[in-house]
């Protein structure tokens, strides 16, 4: 789940932002200082110091931008032909909108804004529904209301052409100013405003609501605030019924709260999708006479408030999902008075609380422990990370030390060994290092400057016992000045002072390093260290920019004030991690700090913030001074800050400790930034030597005994259980079973079975194959057992698609099964550590996603022999392409990066990798349906027939599913929110969400008929499932599909083509992906003159498109250079077959249409690269996908339109020759959702192949990808185990054949 | 949570090759028999391996009926309850392979060897060190979470030599909670003239540090660094029949160096 933010407000009227997945408050750069912030999800709307509204949209990748168009309208005179000049008087405008009903001329469209610009100029739309009309874009038609088409005919006296232009909008990431109601804005100031409902039910999607509050107690709703138009329109006044307001409130569903200057509280009624302003207000009583409401906050459920005197109410019984209707469940029913004295609280879309102390103002506190079910919570927890506590220090310095990791590395070795070395002296160390004794000669060294350095030696001198020798101390000396030249050349304005005295902590620090480390270890190469340590730390600094200057030094510091601790007794460590804590503060630089500190206001920005890291090291004995003046938080809003009950923030947790050694700082915060396969751990020296030295002890204990007797001789272990067996043979119920699956490791593999041993009829049966004969196991859905059932396929059952069904009493049973089995059979398979370079990804309609190894040349295999293995995850697909590079998209559109692991998910320990298996979320929702029957005495009622089916039903009625009963599908997945009508299912509805139909298995419609006896209705309800897996997050982009180039690169460092389809259809281009770093950098997004739905990168970066409307685009112009490529071509869909789904392979195209047909692009070249035809070959399919061979694969599905069979054309015919295919070809039916490949495939002869192979696996499979399928090794990369690979790469002057003979693991 | 497939399964795989050879004032029979070769695993125990051996010289000793075996190398009575790597790496690290052991059915000394009247014997010996281990590291709630037939998949894949069998139980103790560490690990630490040390010893500093091996050692037997005082000897620290770099962190080393006893068995030994 992408991060989001909780904002707030500090009384300096800088704004900050705190991520659900960061650990600090990060400062919300703008131009403007603000009052009050309230944020949603995607923008965040304040009150200016100057009392006018402003809103602040990030900035994303894909930009804000609207189409606008006008028509050019002529008519035909016999004079002057077509023209504009001569349009009869009935006619419409020469400009007008698409109807004609209103003059349009070009020039009349204006930005709406100034935070709007054009994109370009107005040029002509050439496509009408998907055709491309004739040049010039004209549309012809007899008469101006009629039907328009491309072709001029005879009769068409007038034509059209419709001309666009696109606006976008600029003014993000800052603060915009929304103009007031009046245009002088001194006359009515706004004093609140307040952004959400987002999620009323079934409101256009998109639309957001804002309301706002003057100072003379007036409320104003902004109009047509919309994702695409963040800014609306105009303020409307709504009346606000002689109750004067001061602050209002806005839940996700619209939920609206205000209070009046009176203390009052009133609730906005009639709020609905189609009147978001709503009808009235009610006034809500307060709990007792005296008690004035300040403050309020609300969510959907949780009512939030602040009275006089501090004190906190939560209002009991408030429900706001069920919309206007209930209007006594907006109003809620009674008010609970809670512990805290809080001064402002805010109550975020997940009903979760955030408050500020009244007390208090320095933190922001986070009401533990609320959840739908317990909605006031338990405690009150104060976030630490706004003074900056261990957690935030923790994470500043992993950032830090990513930018100088490598110069640290040799940094942080020192600082092990002198904390070792420290530890050995306890009694000395402390004494030199504890603040309070030293802290005269520290102040006094801020203020000098350049002399500190000496003076902090000298007092070391004088506290230690032993004394530094003079040697040292000169060169440290020497080191610092020849630092300072360095420097200064670097950065002549920088202040010296400050300057000096931050180079000199550093210097001193080390030299401290150094003492312990000569007393500890004695050792002769002491000398040669210290350079060394010199040497890095100026180099660190002089190679990065000014922002790494300032972390470096800070980073070493922490990292001495980490030693430091390991030397100061318990009671000072207290007080060394709070001089961290003002430092960390202080990193943000203070205005007030800089203030007292009366520092140069004309000094830039750089000096400024080493001037706050000089401060800070002074800080160890001034920190009580620097705590005071950090500016107190005077507003919060969590209105945009998602918190889910069970995946909790990391704000709490400190951040991970360096868990795999302190080689590596890439970890926490980091873990999801570069982490590319399994960097952590597989690549740290220590491990390569570990792993180098067993294979020296196999070679030297093992290998030369190999004909020596074992001591222990090998057995096959039996894993037994009792499950139950869904009898193949009638009739058919689950039976009790007993299993047996015997494993064994090493030789003696052969003999392993599978064992099922069951009752039929009295009479002991078993059902038993080698284990080596499964192809797959999964999870399946079997409606009848409330048990969890798992399915196991042999290469027969796959083709017959009657896996044997196992029912596991609990979750847990059936994952043991399943990892057990799964393990097994990967082994015999030779199916070890990470899937290759070249595999076959694809995903169920569950979401798991399995893995095919092709063999060499996979056409032999027949598909019901391929060996399916799981990997961990939830997506929706899987696309895989070129370099190894492999992308997923989940059920909610979040994209993912494979990390080169394994495992995850229910594979637990030794089964998955060491390293790339992140947590991975999803959600989708679950739908279940409420049937009525009609009849005569009370209407539709939930009193069916006895024959009827249950009155809550799945949607085939046949199972019951209550709104109580019903289940998340398995443990992993939890409820979010609540059940609710979908209101626009399938089919269409009626305004309630009713769908009609005369009896209960007919089909459904939208409005209620005459003979309508039955209706029902479909509620669903939000699924969030929390797994792991080798996928780490890609950036917030919400995608549909994505295409990865079926090229492999040439070179490692070769950019790969990535593209991909944002949920509205913006076509986007990933930039800087290349094989090691597969996440790439950033998106580009690539102008659409309509949505698109699908997209496909072919052999030499031929990028193909399908848009909304069923036709193709062509991106022409693509080159390294420009790798977004110049212009689309339109190519129109085959006749009335809009296209939905493209791939391309290495010079094939094919495409998928609406109604499951396949068809194929003719005569595509590569200097006519958008062919000449689609010729059509096959029904009932549901996607393809075309490899690098173009090898054809597909997922075959039943069409809607059963045993429609058109002949193939016959010009095709003519052109291969060969009739015979053609009805071969033919996807039979009743193939839902199975793997299918295409045989006889030869380029160039026979590009379509010739007969299908859709024996594979299947019953659910719903996506496939097997675009890095190359028939030819891929140059490199391509190693079943990347550490075994390693160690190879180690031994190569050695003997290396031998890891051959041995395999490894 | 010790997840290094390959590492575990390489260590698993540990086998050594060792000459059996008759004490020869016990050799009844009038030929001395040939000595007998056998590949055993490092992790597993003497009593365990020893059914073939026995059964082989049986024969060529007299009255030795009911006696118990035992071994000794270089006349060092080897105990049974130190896992088989473990005493190779001690006594014979840098010996030549094959190791040559001398069997003896006699004379069994009572003063230096625990008796060992069985492979039930070996398990609660072994049962005891888990939970021992586990005791350390997760204050024993690991084990005694677990059920009796966990137990007895634990013994039986050691016994049997079956990784999976036997990982599929001993990953739940290698798991660590929200520390990402043990709570102390569990170590032994070996030289062949001292009894053996074993303390408390915290897998991360108080500032959440990965602790390393070279900090282990040189808290337990600083005598490793300590050069000064006899410049002659060095020390090597040999686990499992590797040398770890001393910036292996202990935590990872206990997950995946740890003998099945769930012990991490630290040999100091010294090459002159």
């Amino acid at each position: 789940m992408p991060a989001t933010y909780l904002w707030s407000v500090d009384s300096a009227g800088k704004v900050y932002t705190l991520s659900t997945g960061g650990r600090q408050w990060e400062e919300v750069k703008g131009d403007i200082e603000l009052k009050r912030v309230t944020a949603t999800e995607q923008c965040a709307w304040g009150i200016g110091c100057d009392h006018q509204v402003y809103l602040y949209v990030h900035s994303r990748e894909v930009p804000i931008r609207c189409q606008e168009a006008t028509y050019e309208n002529q008519r035909w005179n016999p004079m002057e032909g077509f023209s504009g000049q001569h349009l009869l008087p009935t006619d419409r405008w020469h400009w007008s909108n698409q109807q004609g009903t209103q003059l349009q001329p070009k020039d009349s469209c204006t930005l709406p804004s100034p935070h709007w610009s054009w994109e370009d100029d107005w040029y002509i739309d050439e496509n009408i529904r998907g055709e491309p009309t004739d040049k010039g874009g004209w549309q012809y038609a007899v008469d101006f209301p009629a039907q328009y088409g491309p072709k001029k005919r005879w009769n068409s006296c007038v034509r059209r052409r419709k001309w666009i232009r696109y606006r976008r909008y600029h003014a993000t990431d800052n603060w915009a100013l929304i103009p007031g109601v009046f245009e002088d804005p001194l006359k009515e100031p706004f004093i609140d405003v307040a952004a959400g409902g987002a999620e009323l039910t079934d409101q256009p999607p998109g639309r957001v609501s804002v309301w706002t509050v003057t100072i003379m107690g007036r409320i104003f709703y902004r109009t047509e605030v919309h994702a695409m138009n963040p800014e609306g329109v105009s303020w409307q006044e709504v009346d606000n019924e002689g109750r004067e307001c001061t602050q209002i409130s806005l839940g996700p569903s619209c939920l609206l709260w205000a209070v009046t200057w009176d203390g009052e509280v009133m609730v906005r009624v009639g709020i609905t999708r189609d009147n978001p302003i709503g009808t009235s207000w009610q006034v809500v009583a307060p709990p007792r006479e005296d008690v004035h409401f300040l403050q309020v906050s609300v969510g959907v459920k949780g009512v939030w408030a602040v009275s006089r005197g501090d004190k906190v109410w939560s209002r009991k019984g408030v429900d706001a999902t069920g919309g206007a209707e209930d209007q006594a469940a907006l109003v809620g029913s009674a008010w609970v008075e809670m512990v805290g004295a809080m001064a402002l609280i805010s109550v975020g879309p997940n009903d979760q609380v955030w408050s500020l102390d009244a007390n208090d103002r320095y933190m922001v506190y986070f009401r533990k422990g609320v959840t739908p079910s317990e909605l006031s919570g338990k405690t009150w927890k104060a976030l630490e990370i706004s003074k900056g506590g261990p957690a935030s220090m923790n994470s500043s310095v992993s950032s830090s030390m990513s930018d100088i990791y490598s110069q640290s590395n040799m940094l942080s070795s020192q600082m092990d060994r002198l904390q070792v070395a420290s530890d050995s002296f306890p009694d000395i160390q402390p004494q030199a290092s504890r603040p309070n004794l030293a802290s005269d000669s520290f102040t006094d060294s801020t203020q000098k400057g350049g002399e500190k350095a000496e003076k902090f030696e000298d007092s070391q001198d004088s506290k230690a016992t032993h004394s530094l020798s003079e040697e040292t101390s000169k060169e440290s000396k020497k080191k610092k000045e020849g630092e300072e030249e360095e420097e200064d050349n670097k950065e002549r304005k920088a202040l010296h002072e400050s300057y000096n005295s931050d180079i000199s902590d550093t210097v001193v620090d080390f030299t401290r390093d150094y003492v312990p480390q000569k007393q500890g270890a004695g050792s002769n190469n002491k000398e040669a260290q210290t350079v060394r340590t010199m040497e890095n730390t100026p180099k660190g600094k002089a190679e990065n920019t000014h922002r790494t200057l300032e972390g470096s030094p800070e980073n070493s510091r922490n990292a001495i004030c980490g030693s430091q601790d390991s030397g100061i007794s318990k009671g000072n460590m207290a007080s060394s991690t709070e001089s961290v804590d003002a430092r960390t503060s202080n990193g943000k630089r203070n205005p007030v700090l800089e203030k007292l500190q009366q520092e140069d206001e004309s000094q830039s920005e750089s000096s400024g913030s080493r001037r706050g890291s000089a401060t800070s090291f002074t800080g160890i004995d001034m920190y009580a001074d620097l705590y005071q003046p950090d500016p107190a938080w005077v507003w919060v809003s969590g209105g945009g800050c998602v918190i889910d009950t069970f995946t909790q923030p990391n704000w709490f947790t400190a951040a991970p400790s360096h868990t795999n050694g302190r080689g590596n700082s890439m970890l926490g915060p980091l873990d999801s930034m570069a982490i590319w396969g399994q960097v952590q751990i597989n690549d740290a020296p220590w491990r390569k030597r570990v792993l180098l030295q067993l294979h020296e002890r196999t070679t030297k204990e093992l290998q030369p005994f190999q004909d020596y007797e074992q001591a222990i001789e090998r057995t096959s272990w039996i894993k037994k259980g009792s499950l139950q067996y869904w009898s193949d043979t009638k009739p058919h119920r689950w039976v009790d079973c007993r299993l047996h699956l015997e494993q064994s490791s090493g030789k003696g593999l052969y003999d392993c079975k599978f064992t099922c041993y069951y009752k039929y009829y009295d009479s002991e049966k078993y059902l038993q194959f080698p284990l080596s004969e499964i192809v797959c196991v999964l999870r399946v859905n079997h409606g009848g057992n409330q048990r969890p059932v798992l399915a196991i396929y042999t290469a027969k059952r796959t083709a017959k698609k009657v896996p044997v069904r196992l029912a596991c009493s609990t979750e847990k049973e059936l994952e043991d099964w399943l990892t057990a089995i799964s393990l097994a059979c990967c082994e015999l398979q030779g199916c070890k550590g990470a899937p290759t370079s070249r595999a076959v990804w694809s995903t169920t309609c569950r979401g798991d996603i399995f893995v095919y190894e092709p063999t060499h040349d996979m056409e032999i295999t027949p598909a019901n022999q391929m060996f399916w293995r799981q990997m961990g995850g939830h997506l929706n697909m899987v696309e895989c392409g070129g370099g190894g590079v492999v992308w997923g998209v989940g059920f909610d559109g979040t994209g993912w990066v494979y990390t080169g692991g394994y495992g995850g998910g229910m594979f637990k320990g030794i089964a998955s990798s060491p390293g790339g298996i992140h947590t991975q979320t999803d959600v989708k929702y679950i739908y279940i349906y409420e049937n009525q029957r009609w009849n005569p005495m009370t209407g539709f009622s939930d009193r069916g027939f006895p024959t009827d089916r249950y009155m809550w039903s799945d949607i085939t009625g046949r199972q019951e599913c209550t709104k109580e009963g019903t289940k998340t599908p398995t443990t992993e997945w939890h409820w979010v929110g609540d059940w609710t009508i979908d209101y626009k299912p399938p089919g269409g509805a009626d305004k309630k969400g009713w769908q009609y139909a005369t009896d209960f298995p007919a089909s459904y419609h939208g409005y209620k008929g005459w003979n309508d006896y039955v209706r029902r209705r479909r509620w669903m309800r939000k699924a969030k499932i929390v797994t792991t897996g080798p996928w780490m997050e890609a950036p917030p982009q919400h995608l549909k599909d994505i295409s990865v180039q079926v090229d492999q690169p040439e070179s490692s460092t070769d950019p790969i083509a990535l593209w991909a389809i944002g949920v509205n259809g913006d076509v986007l281009c990933r930039m800087g992906v290349i094989q090691d770093f597969p996440q790439g950098v950033s998106w580009l997004h690539v102008p659409t003159d309509q949505p698109m739905s699908s997209v496909s990168v072919g052999g030499n970066n031929r990028v193909w498109v399908t848009a909304q409307d069923g036709s193709a685009f062509f991106r022409n112009g693509i080159t390294q250079k420009e790798p977004q490529g110049t212009c689309w071509f339109h190519i129109p869909s085959p006749h009335n077959r809009p296209l939905v789904q493209v791939s391309v392979g290495e010079s094939s195209v094919w495409a998928v249409d609406k109604f499951h047909w396949l068809w194929f692009r003719t005569q595509v070249t590569s200097t006519f690269p958008e062919g000449t035809r689609w010729d059509y070959l096959s029904p009932n399919v549901k996607k393809v996908s075309v490899g690098p061979q173009d090898q054809v694969w597909i997922i075959a599905e039943d069409s809607p339109e059963k045993g429609t069979w058109i002949p193939m054309a016959d010009e095709v015919m003519d052109k291969v020759k060969e009739k015979v295919w053609v009805l071969q070809g033919y996807v039979p039916q009743g193939s839902r959702g199975v793997v299918g490949h295409r045989l006889g495939v030869k380029i160039p002869e026979i590009p379509i192949g010739k007969t299908w192979d859709t024996q594979g696996i299947g019953g659910g499979w719903i996506h496939l990808s097997i675009r890095a399928c190359t028939v030819q090794d891929p140059p490199t990369g391509v190693c079943t185990d990347d550490a075994a690979a390693t160690v190879k790469g180690v031994h190569e002057e050695g003997d290396a054949t031998i890891y051959n003979s041995q395999p490894v693991c | 949570m010790a997840d290094d497939r390959e590492v575990l399964r390489e260590l698993w795989d540990g086998r050594l090759p060792i000459k059996f050879n008759l004490a020869a004032d016990e050799v009844s029979s009038m030929e001395h028999p040939e000595p007998c070769y056998l590949l055993v695993p490092r992790q597993s125990y003497f009593p365990l391996v020893a059914d073939k051996v026995q059964r082989y010289f049986l024969k060529y000793t007299a009255n030795s009926q009911g006696e118990e075996m035992w071994l000794e190398y270089e006349g060092q009575p080897l105990k049974w309850h130190y896992p088989i790597g473990v005493l190779f790496d001690l006594f014979a690290s840098s010996t030549m392979l094959p190791w040559s052991l001398v069997v003896h059915f006699q004379k069994f000394p009572e003063d230096e060897l625990l008796h060992c009247p069985g492979k039930d014997a070996v398990e609660s010996h072994f049962m005891s060190s888990v939970k021992e281990a586990d005791t350390l590291k997760h204050r024993g709630q690991v084990i005694n979470g677990m059920q009796k037939k966990d137990h007895k998949q634990l013994w039986m894949g050691l016994q049997n030599d079956k990784f999976d069998q036997f990982w599929a139980i001993n990953r739940r103790l290698m798991e660590h909670g929200e520390e990402n560490c043990f709570k102390h690990l569990p170590f032994r630490l070996y030289q062949s003239d001292k009894p053996c040390v074993q303390r408390l010893f915290r897998p991360i500093t108080e500032e959440g540090e990965q602790r390393l091996l070279g900090d282990l050692v040189r808290e337990v037997a600083p005598q490793v660094f300590n050069t000064e005082e006899d410049a002659s000897r060095s020390w090597k620290v040999v686990i499992q029949g590797v040398e770890p770099p001393m910036e292996t962190p202990v935590q990872w080393l206990s997950e995946h160096f740890s003998y099945p006893d769930n012990f991490l068995h630290i040999c100091l030994v010294s090459s002159q």
